[in-house]
């Protein structure tokens, strides 16, 4: 069940009726936290009914563990690394196994066969929850939970439907305490809730999935597009997998907020960032937090004696994070790229807390930027080495020529027209002119008309995709 | 309570801006496939028809209104709905000529889009149409382009036809020239389409004829030209579908077939690919169809 299909409306709509039912006549919290989580049942097992196991065995795993930290006080850090281990390893069979396999075969035979293991389909959102539940366990280790969760809490906080399939990745201390106190529904919260969740409808099905058949179309035959069509393609998909990705995000939080909880906001205008470090404070805002405090801080972060340490830490950082996009060397790949850009910066000294930079560089500063995270996403889009440095080699060496249209002129020129009605939006609310992001719900007539105009660009311009890029991760 | 009104106002501006926005653009289809016109000649058919007519050009020529009501992918079963709304649109009474669109793939049933019905959306407040669009899509996707009109248009043809409706621009057509090799590669390969005689389309067949030769029009089978390679293919099935619609000519009355493949398909610099002509080729063929359409104009009208 996707957030685009109208199989989800209707679910959702039965959620919250049931939901306004028990808020009007039983008005228990673990009423309604038990609603949720058949709600989050249903919607995760309408994918695969197989799926639930897995979900149930991580959620098992580290509620144990938890309950095994907060009664134990010797051998913690055994509890605990038992207990990531478990967690960890559905998530290493599924999505690790065949390229380790491979690359082993590949090593001893000089050839791979890993089709035997092609029949196990990994389940969808399987890194998200994962990750989500293995914050309680860390932070129950770290002193940071101290209140117990009943089974059937924690078992919500993992499933939790809004965020199972592509995250954010909640942290167990911001979404637990919300799970726990009950905090009825209201009007307020649906709206804002319901018009973050157009505008991110807007962003993944008239945007991304529009940009999408562009950006294949030039990849899949790369060997006969120009230079300027290679580069064109690779801004689209920059803008693509922004659109496709903080669209699913704007879609969960509206979901969440429509139901009362705050989750947190994954993306906060990425491509308006000025330096690589800016660029990752706003780009997948809940991993980013995630691998910076279970991570970066594990292995001392900037607190170590050699420097020669901390461009360690970083990179672990950013390899891990590139790994835990798949199984693939250009994820490696893709987060080496982040992990040298991040590290010019450093030694340039644009970290450095006195640095500001001038008013007159923003703008080339953010142009850069943008090109260099462009760059980079050509390695995540071509899984395939070769293929990948071809297309940068020939849009280094061939910028300057024809730009093909794709299959047809009218819908280049429609989406050409969207692309600069979505900067357009997107600018407004980054700048706060007239919207707002976090006011979105206020029946304003500004807030009104440009709803209506993006239900109205929903209903004319959207194709229909059934899938989105982050639930391949 | 403000939060009620904020989305009663959303709600009901939405619905009106979807209601003003669907009424421009049936204007602009209307006006593309000239459904809102009295005609004296219709064009029926997919891409192939399509490309092989200029129907500015033919107007002139004819000195007659021409509806042209072709679009890509669609079947027999769609063509029959097609014609249907045509003559209960209140516009059919004056026609006199169709120009049926037809290959050697017309009863192979196969290889156009199963999704054809969408291109009906726009025309889903008409009944037979809603009907087909109901049995083709289900429920729930009729319902929902009839409820929230501005989704008829979601597919960018209808954008297209629309902008072109309003501009009155017909053009149709397509440069550049098929790749020979690369075609013989794929026919080498086995990479080609069937030729069928589905007897359900076969019979669908004639009941659009007949429904049209019943109100006295002249039905007239256009084969506009196919690439040699391509109808070399499958030669003794193609020799069979060819005699077929010639054969079925003979026999009606009121029906003609007319194919241009014998003097054409082997002028591959006149085709855009396989199956469709380019631009040069339309210049070829649709003066011929115009003379012929002439003819059969001055004979009905008994000159």
């Amino acid at each position: 069940m996707l957030f685009n299909s109208l199989n989800f409306i209707v679910f959702f709509l039965c959620v919250l009726l049931l939901l306004i039912i028990e808020q009007h006549t039983i008005k228990r919290i673990a009423v309604r936290n038990t609603l949720l989580l058949v709600a989050s049942y249903v919607f995760y097992g309408w994918f695969n009914v197989g799926f639930l196991f897995i979900l149930l065995y991580v959620t098992l795993v580290n509620y144990t563990t938890g309950v095994c930290l907060s009664r134990n006080t010797l051998r913690r850090k055994t509890i605990l690394s038992t207990g990531v281990i478990l967690s960890l390893l559905p998530l290493l069979f599924y999505k690790y196994s065949a390229f380790i396999v491979s690359n082993i075969q590949l090593l001893i035979n000089g050839n791979s066969d890993t089709e035997f293991l092609s029949k196990w389909v990994m389940p969808i959102g399987i890194s998200f929850f994962t990750f989500q539940a293995l914050s309680y366990s860390i932070d129950i280790y770290r002193g940071k939970i101290t209140s117990k969760s009943s089974l059937p809490e924690f078992m919500l906080f993992v499933a939790f439907f809004p965020t199972i399939l592509s995250g954010p990745i909640e942290k167990a201390r911001n979404l637990l305490p919300q799970i726990k106190s009950y905090k009825p529904l209201a009007l307020n919260n649906f709206m804002e809730g319901a018009m973050t969740f157009i505008w991110g409808l807007f962003k993944k099905i008239v945007i991304a999935d529009r940009l999408c058949a562009y950006v294949d179309w030039a990849y899949n035959t790369a060997e006969h597009q120009s230079g300027a069509t290679l580069a064109f393609a690779a801004v689209l998909y920059s803008i693509q997998i922004y659109c496709d990705f903080s669209g699913y995000s704007d879609m969960a939080w509206g979901v969440a907020k429509a139901l009362g909880f705050d989750v947190t906001r994954n993306f906060r205008f990425p491509y308006f960032a000025t330096t690589i470090k800016e660029f990752w404070r706003r780009w997948h805002i809940s991993l980013t937090s995630w691998f910076t405090e279970y991570v970066y801080f594990s292995l001392g972060g900037n607190r170590v004696r050699l420097k020669a340490r901390w461009v360690f830490n970083i990179s672990m950082v950013f390899l891990l994070s590139g790994i835990w996009h798949g199984a693939s060397w250009n994820f490696l790949l893709w987060g080496c790229l982040h992990a040298v850009y991040y590290l010019i910066e450093y030694a340039c000294g644009i970290h450095r807390k006195d640095y500001k930079q001038p008013r007159y560089l923003q703008l080339p500063a953010n142009i850069l930027v943008f090109v260099l995270v462009t760059i980079a996403w050509i390695f995540f889009r071509i899984e395939d080495f070769s293929s990948a440095t071809y297309v940068v080699g020939k849009i280094f060496t061939g910028i300057a020529s024809p730009l093909a249209l794709g299959s047809s002129s009218f819908t280049f020129t429609c989406n050409i027209f969207l692309l600069a009605v979505f900067i357009l939006f997107e600018w407004l609310l980054y700048k706060r002119i007239g919207l707002k992001e976090d006011k979105l719900g206020e029946p304003t007539v500004v807030n009104t008309l440009w709803i209506t105009a993006i239900l109205i660009m929903i209903t004319l311009f959207s194709v229909s995709a059934d899938n989105f890029v982050y639930f391949q991760f | 309570m403000k939060y009620i009104k904020g989305l009663i106002i959303i709600i009901v501006l939405f619905f009106a801006c979807d209601f003003a926005i669907e009424r421009f653009m049936k204007h602009g289809v209307d006006e593309m496939y000239g459904l809102n016109q009295h005609a004296d000649v219709l064009l029926v058919g997919h891409s192939h028809l399509m490309l092989a007519t200029d129907k500015q050009q033919m107007e002139k020529d004819l000195g007659v209104k021409v509806s042209k009501y072709t679009r890509e992918g669609v079947n027999v079963s769609d063509r029959k709905i097609m014609i249907q709304q045509f003559l209960d649109s209140g516009y059919g009474d004056s026609l006199k000529v169709v120009l049926y669109g037809v290959d050697l793939c017309t009863f192979t049933g196969e290889g156009l889009s199963a999704n054809s019905y969408k291109l009906f959306y726009p025309f889903i407040d008409n009944e037979k149409i809603g009907n087909y669009i109901r049995e083709q899509g289900g429920v729930k996707d009729y319902w929902m382009h009839k409820l929230i009109r501005t989704t008829r248009y979601n597919d960018d043809t209808f954008k297209n036809g629309t902008l072109r409706g309003w501009l009155h621009n017909w053009s149709n057509y397509k440069n550049g020239t098929v790749d020979i090799k690369a075609y013989k590669q794929r026919l080498q390969n086995g990479d080609e389409r069937h030729i069928q005689m589905n007897s359900e389309l076969i019979a669908e067949f004639k009941e659009t004829v007949e429904m049209l030769t019943k109100h006295g029009i002249t039905v007239a089978l256009v084969n506009t030209p196919t690439l040699d390679l391509l109808n070399n293919f499958e030669p003794e099935e193609y020799r069979m579908i060819v005699n077929w619609f010639q054969a079925y000519a003979n026999e009606e009355p009121l029906v003609e077939y007319w194919d241009f493949n014998p003097d054409y398909s082997s002028r591959h610099e006149l085709f855009y690919d396989r199956i469709h002509l380019n631009v040069e080729g339309q210049k070829v063929i649709s003066p011929l169809i115009t003379e012929k359409v002439k003819y059969l104009l001055n004979v009905e009208r008994g000159a």
